[in-house]
This record gives structure tokens, C-alpha cells and sequence, in this order.
């Protein structure tokens, strides 16, 4: 249609004079496996990446051989996507499974280096949640940037305590920790970074989840990957504009096991960049959500066989048998609602507005409009 | 720049511009000069090239009127009220009337107003006679020009012609004692007896902190088609329809109403202002009389006004070039809406977004507190400094008598 084409235009130059200038690829390093809440979860991250209104590389780190059901589930997006493959098979304790994540980002940040792939690296884990004012904020970014993450770790299972338990805590401490669900930079008065904010856990550890599946609410480490974002050419190989504080390569791959964040690059913690109006505004909410670890799922989400029948229903209105009387006079009410429905959209409006003079306008518009209808009819 | 084809065709451009007066561009990369059939002058300072003497009513006629009534201070007619407060502090006001160049009366004859906020035009021709009357005995002035070179703000609806029912207008005309002087007014259509030649018309008054906290983000993308918010059918005043906008927007609601291009209603939503912003086109169409806030709203808010108002005499005419803003489109062709808009070439289509990007434009629509350079009450003195200096017919000969002081409904001459 000729009027959509003029508003893509319009929009697409609106984006070209106010929008970000010079902006740069995004590459987002997603870990995943495949697992019942697999497609919930890379569905959320997938359509938040297609909404992204920048060049993105979607890097998809696949723990075991890489799989069918992922890659049909990523070919999906249009993006372009790079999907690899991790030898290796996700363990069952979230401690154990938090490492081998980090193990998988940084096989995806090497790929990065390999093909010196040049943008904006983002850890979109595929069971967080992305604002897309993220991507827009990140483009500010010159090396390493953190920005304020949200945790959902609202414990909501158990009957007891339904609501935070960190009341109990008020006699044990000191200092009053902050009760914010928040992991990000903090800055001074002067807007200079100046440490970081940590989820208090404390009040959670003993009822945390400790395998993949359990009841309880998952933590996040102090500091998650998910927090930061780095500029690609930090993990290139001969980089001239590389800064000093950047560790080298070999170094920290030496150490892998040990690279808990993105700050093992990194000599020195205080460059890194905070993002978001300095930390006070969330841009990503953290959350770990699987199914019990024994869940079944059909392949792809493609029922094959056809299911049996568990319950069978009342009235199945089978093609040969006659319809029954009653429900044929539903169908027939329902008709003349959806007729009327539409055109009175501004006229249901109007009755209920104030002014005295527009109801006498509404009695009468609705006559125009009624007549036409019955004259459709 | 490294492009020297490109140089090369620009200094083309300028040369053949040049040489057939055609509209001159720059290619800056968001806005584009604004150039009217006066020239380039919206960017004129008016300040040194004109004195204007203001007259000393008793308060009867201004400041007591707008005690008992400050709705005046905001509705669309309060530009009276502003010009002169702008007046009295501007480096253009002289108090010595012998140097002056321009006469200013300070009359607020739209601030007799109904209970629903309406100004009642009832009065206002006597209270100007009253005014004219008190000048002419008090000073010399009047008496030397007949008016000619005194200027009236008359923003109501039709004018100097104090009605607000067009018939009724056209049939008391200008008032007789205005005929010589220059009017500033809202109203504008082409051969019509409200507008007389000289006169400046210029926008109605849009508060102008209510419309800048109103702003979005520039970035927020505009995703309507086509926007309009008002009165279809006037069935208080015009029960079977026809009358009102001359059938112009009923026909607009009877053919779009369930287009969904067209995100048009009478509802009064509060993110009105926001909503224009996110409009590719804005509907302006007449309503009683031909002019309204929505193009000063339209040109504020970035959208590009549709004027369906067929003669309309748009504000400050000379110096904004309105066809190369907005899109015209005659009453007869409101049926044809939808495809005329979309006929558009994309380019025209951002080129006019560029125009009323330049901040001139919408400077130029406003009526700031404290004022501003470039804004309508610069524009209006420009007018008035372009007419200068005056011709020979302005001041009378001796025995020279133009105006009649008895013409007019008898009403009109009762003391006010």
C-alpha cells in the first residue's frame, strides 16, 4: 500500500536524523541447549534481537553437537546467525551449569576474534529479558560498559513466606544492605564509577535452586555476564588501538576455567564504562526458569504422532451430524454485535463524555450511523 | 568535502537560481530556508526599522476587561492581549507620537465572553467605535490619516467584521471607522468582505509552555497516516447538516470514518498534542470560519498540514511560502482525500517535514512570554515595517474626508 511505503520512509529518515549516528553492529553471544523451556526462552530473545533496529550478529553457542531443533528454531529470525556447537553437556547443578556457560561465551568470544567480527558484543542469555533500550544506550560504549541488570528472583513457591524474607535479617547486620534486586555500577556524585551494586543473597541462600529443575529460585553470581557489554576489538589479535589495560588473549585463555565475567579481560576493573544514566536505569532482567529435569517435550514442538484422546469432549460437532437448534440461534445473535461493534467505536466514546454539547451530537451521529447500517443490511 | 561533482553542481544550482529568482536552497542536512513571496524574511529584525506609539486608553477598554474575565489570557484570541503587553515593552515603542510611524489602539474587543469561554461580538463594534472616538478627540493623529496609518488587532472570527456568523459578517462588512486602517487579524480568505487588502493576518493564539511540554522524542516514529481531532456535524447550531464547514467535514467523516489510514474522531484524547507528533498528516479543515489552531499546532508539531479551506488567506502569507508546508486541498475534492495524499512523492513528503523542521517556522508561529526573535509578534511588526514608508494617500489633503461616522447599524452608534 502506497501509504505504508511513505510511512517506512518517513520513519526510516526520521531514524537517519535523530536517531543514533554512527552506529554499530550488535553481537549478541547467546548460550544454549536444548531443553523443554529451550523455544520459551530463545523465542523471548529471538523476537527482541528481530526488533533491534541495528545490523546484528547472533551468535548462538550450543552446548553438545549443535542441533536441528535449535538451528530451526534460530533460522527463523532472519538474522544473521552464527551457530556453534560446544563439546560438552550441560551438568545438573546451577553452580556447575553457570561455568560452563561462561566456558561457552568465551568459545563465542573467540569466534569473534577468529573472524574478527567488528561491533558491539552483548551476552543475551536466552532466558533473560532484553529492553530495547538497551541496544541503544550500548552504542555509547567505547571498550567495556556495565549497565544495571534486574533480578527476578522473587521466591513465590513456597506456602509459608510468600514475600522476601530479608525481614529476618534486619537484627544480624550492621548495615542496613540494599534491598534492590539490582546488579550493576554505581557512581559517585560526579558521575565517576566507582564500585559495583550486588544482589543481596543472602536472605535467599538457603532456599536457592541447586540443580537444573528444582523448585526453588535461581541466584545469579555476584557479577553476571549478562551485565556488560564489550567492544569486539577488546578480543581481537593484533589490535593497535587496543588499551593498556586489556589483558592478552593467551593469558586469560590459559585461565578459562577461572573467567567468571567479562572483567577477567581486564587488568585494571575501574575502566569499565557505566551505562544507563550511570547505572540508574535497568535495561535487562535476569531470570533462570527450567522445567523438572525429568519434562518431556516433543521434538520441535511437533506433535507426531497425533495425540490420544485423554478427555473426550461433550459435544464434538462432528461435520455429518445436523447442528442442534439451540446452538444455531447463538450464531446467528452474534452477527449483528460485530456489525455494530465497529462503526459506534467513536460513538460509545462520545456518550461517555462530559460536555453536554456532544452528547446531543452523539444521539444524532448514531442515527446517521445506525441508518447506513440498516441500510447495509 | 571531497566531492568536487558535487560542488560543482551546487555552484550550477546557485547560478541558474540566481539568474531566474527561482526558490533558493541550502542543503543542510535537516531543515530548508523558508522563502515567501516577500523574500527571505522571516529572519528580519524589525526592531530599528519602524516606531510604533501606543495610545493611552483608560483601563475600561483593556485592563479592567481582562480582570474581570483572565480566561482571555488563553484562549485563541489572546494574541490582543499579548501584542500589546509585547508593545509596551518593545525597543520598536516610541513615546514621542511625532516620530512615530505606526499607531497602536489598545482595545480588547474579544474579551466579552460566554459562560462556555466564547467571546460574544456583540459589544466590540461600539466598544471600538468608543475607542476610535476618544483617539480622535484626544490626539491629532487619527484626524491627520483618518486611520491610515494606525494599526487594530481584530483576531475574532471574522474580523472587523464582529460576528461570528459569516452572513451576518458579510452583511455588516468592515467596520465603517476601520476602513482605512491596518487591520491584524486571524481571519483570511481571498475576496471576501472581512479581509481587506493590506490587511496581515496571522496565526491564533496556541499557549506556547503548553505546547513545548507537550514534546516527544524526535526519534518516536510517526505511524499515523492521516490525523484529526474536532467536529463533524455543529448540531447545536446546525441541526441538518450542511452549514457547518460548508459540508466539508461531514463529508470528510461520512467517506474516512472507517478507513484506517484516517485516525479521525471527535473525542478530545489528553495525548492530543503527542498523537500529532506521531501523524504524517494533519486534517485542517474550516470549521464556522476558515482558520484554527490546528496549523499552528500542525507546524509546531512537525505534521503537515492538510488545509481544506478553499480561498483561505493563511498567517503571514508574504513571508511563508504555505504551499511549499502544507498540502491544499479543495472542498469539492474531500471524497478524493486518501488518494491524493498517497500520491504524494515521498520526496515532496519529507522535503515539507524538512521546511517545517527549521525552527523559524515554528518560531515564527508563537507567541512567547517573554518574546522572542523571529516570533509572530517580530512577524508582525516586519509587516508592518514592509508597508512603510507610507504613500502619499495616507495623509489627507485638506478638506479630504474618507470615513462616514454614521455608516453602520444604528446599534453600533449607541455610546458604549
Amino acid at each position: 500500500m502506497k501509504a505504508h511505503g511513505i510511512i517506512e520512509r518517513v520513519q526510516a529518515e526520521q531514524r537517519s536524523q535523530y536517531g543514533v549516528k554512527n552506529h554499530r553492529t550488535v553481537i549478541a553471544v547467546t548460550p544454549t541447549y536444548v531443553r523443554t523451556f529451550q523455544t520459551l526462552h530463545l523465542t523471548g530473545v529471538m523476537h527482541s534481537l528481530m526488533n533491534v533496529p541495528y545490523d546484528l550478529i547472533w551468535i548462538v553457542v550450543e552446548a553438545g553437537p549443535t542441533t536441528n531443533e535449535t538451528a530451526s528454531l534460530i533460522s527463523k529470525s532472519g538474522l544473521k546467525t552464527i551457530h556453534i556447537g560446544f563439546d560438552a553437556k550441560i551438568p545438573l547443578l546451577w553452580d556447575d551449569r553457570h561455568k560452563l556457560e561462561s566456558r561457552m561465551r568465551f568459545h563465542a568470544l573467540r569466534e569473534i576474534r577468529e573472524k574478527r567480527l567488528d561491533g558491539i558484543v552483548v551476552f543475551a542469555d536466552d532466558s533473560n529479558m532484553h529492553s530495547l533500550e538497551l541496544f541503544d544506550e550500548i552504542q555509547n560504549v567505547k571498550w567495556v560498559g556495565a549497565f544495571s541488570i534486574g533480578i527476578i528472583a522473587q521466591y513465590s513457591g513456597d506456602s509459608e513466606e510468600g514475600e522476601y524474607t530479608i525481614v529476618q535479617r534486619e537484627d544480624n547486620s550492621e548495615k542496613k544492605p540494599s534491598r534492590l534486586p539490582i546488579q550493576g555500577p554505581v557512581c559517585n556524585s560526579s558521575n565517576h564509577f566507582v564500585g559495583w551494586h550486588a544482589f543481596d543473597k543472602a536472605a535467599f541462600v538457603e532456599r536457592s535452586a541447586r540443580y537444573v529443575g528444582d523448585r526453588a529460585v535461581v541466584l545469579p553470581r555476584e557479577v553476571e555476564w549478562a551485565g556488560f557489554v564489550l567492544n569486539s576489538r577488546l578480543v581481537w589479535e593484533e589490535e593497535m588501538d587496543k588499551p593498556v589495560w586489556a589483558k592478552e588473549w593467551e593469558e586469560v585463555a590459559r585461565e578459562v576455567e577461572e573467567v567468571e565475567s567479562p572483567l577477567a579481560l581486564l587488568k585494571d576493573g575501574s575502566v569499565v564504562e557505566p551505562l544507563g544514566g550511570c547505572g540508574r536505569k535497568v535495561l535487562l532482567w535476569w531470570l533462570r526458569v527450567e522445567a523438572r529435569a525429568d519434562s518431556k517435550f516433543p521434538p520441535r514442538w511437533i506433535i507426531d504422532p497425533p495425540l490420544e484422546i485423554t478427555v473426550p469432549a461433550k459435544r464434538t460437532p462432528w461435520p455429518d451430524a445436523p447442528p442442534e437448534l439451540p446452538s444455531s440461534s447463538e450464531k446467528v445473535v452474534t452477527i449483528p454485535e460485530i456489525t455494530e461493534r465497529r462503526p459506534t467505536k467513536n460513538g460509545s466514546k462520545r456518550k461517555r463524555s462530559s460536555r453536554s454539547k456532544k452528547k446531543q451530537r452523539a444521539k444524532v451521529i448514531d442515527e446517521h450511523v445506525s441508518t447506513q447500517n440498516s441500510r447495509d443490511n | 568535502m571531497r566531492d568536487w561533482r558535487w560542488v560543482f553542481i551546487v555552484l550550477l544550482y546557485l547560478a541558474i537560481s540566481l539568474t531566474t529568482e527561482s526558490f533558493e536552497f541550502r542543503r543542510t542536512q535537516r531543515t530548508e530556508r523558508i522563502s515567501g513571496s516577500a523574500g527571505d524574511v522571516l529572519e528580519d529584525n524589525p526592531i530599528g526599522r519602524l516606531k510604533v506609539f501606543i495610545y493611552e486608553l483608560p483601563s475600561k477598554y483593556n485592563k479592567k476587561i481582562l480582570q474581570k474575565d483572565p480566561r482571555c489570557l488563553t484562549h485563541m484570541f489572546a494574541a490582543e492581549i499579548y501584542m500589546h503587553r509585547f508593545l509596551l515593552s518593545s525597543p520598536v515603542r516610541t513615546l514621542n507620537p511625532e516620530e512615530a510611524d505606526w499607531f497602536y489602539t489598545p482595545v480588547y474587543t474579544t474579551c466579552d465572553l460566554t459562560p462556555n469561554g466564547l467571546p460574544l461580538p456583540f459589544k466590540s463594534p461600539r466598544m471600538m467605535r468608543s475607542a476610535v472616538q476618544l483617539i480622535s478627540s484626544n490626539w491629532p493623529y487619527w484626524n491627520r490619516t483618518e486611520g491610515a496609518d494606525h494599526f487594530f488587532i481584530v483576531p475574532h472570527d471574522f474580523g472587523p467584521c464582529f460576528h461570528y456568523q459569516e452572513e451576518k459578517a458579510i452583511e455588516r462588512g468592515i467596520l465603517p471607522l476601520l476602513e482605512r486602517a491596518t487591520l491584524v487579524q486571524t481571519f483570511g480568505q481571498k475576496n471576501h468582505v472581512c479581509l481587506k487588502d493590506g490587511s496581515i493576518t496571522i496565526p491564533p493564539y496556541a499557549p506556547p509552555q503548553k505546547m513545548q511540554s507537550h514534546l516527544i522524542p524526535p526519534t518516536t516514529p510517526r505511524s499515523i497516516f492521516v490525523y484529526f481531532r474536532g467536529l463533524f456535524y455543529d448540531v447545536g447550531n446546525d441541526p441538518e447538516g450542511g452549514y457547518y464547514a460548508r459540508g466539508a467535514r461531514a463529508s470528510m467523516w461520512e467517506n474516512f470514518k472507517d478507513n484506517p489510514l484516517f485516525d479521525i474522531s471527535t473525542e478530545h484524547p489528553t495525548t492530543y498534542y503527542e498523537d500529532m507528533q506521531r501523524a504524517v498528516f494533519c486534517l485542517c479543515p474550516l470549521g464556522w470560519a476558515p482558520w484554527s489552531p490546528r496549523l499552528v499546532e500542525a507546524v509546531i508539531y512537525g505534521c503537515i498540514p492538510v488545509i481544506i479551506a478553499d480561498d483561505i488567506v493563511l498567517p503571514f502569507a508574504d513571508a511563508i511560502p504555505w504551499e511549499d508546508i502544507g498540502v491544499f486541498v479543495a472542498e469539492k475534492d474531500v471524497p478524493n482525500l486518501d488518494t491524493i495524499l498517497t500520491s504524494i512523492h515521498v520526496d515532496e513528503i519529507l522535503r515539507k517535514q524538512r521546511v517545517l523542521a527549521n525552527p523559524s517556522m515554528k518560531q515564527a508561529m508563537l507567541f512567547p512570554q517573554p518574546a522572542q526573535p523571529r516570533d509572530a509578534f517580530h512577524q508582525i511588526l516586519n509587516g508592518l515595517a514592509r508597508k512603510l514608508p507610507h504613500g502619499k494617500s495616507v495623509y489627507l489633503q485638506s478638506g479630504d474626508k474618507f470615513l462616514n461616522w454614521t455608516a453602520g447599524p444604528v446599534g453600533d452608534l449607541k455610546p458604549w
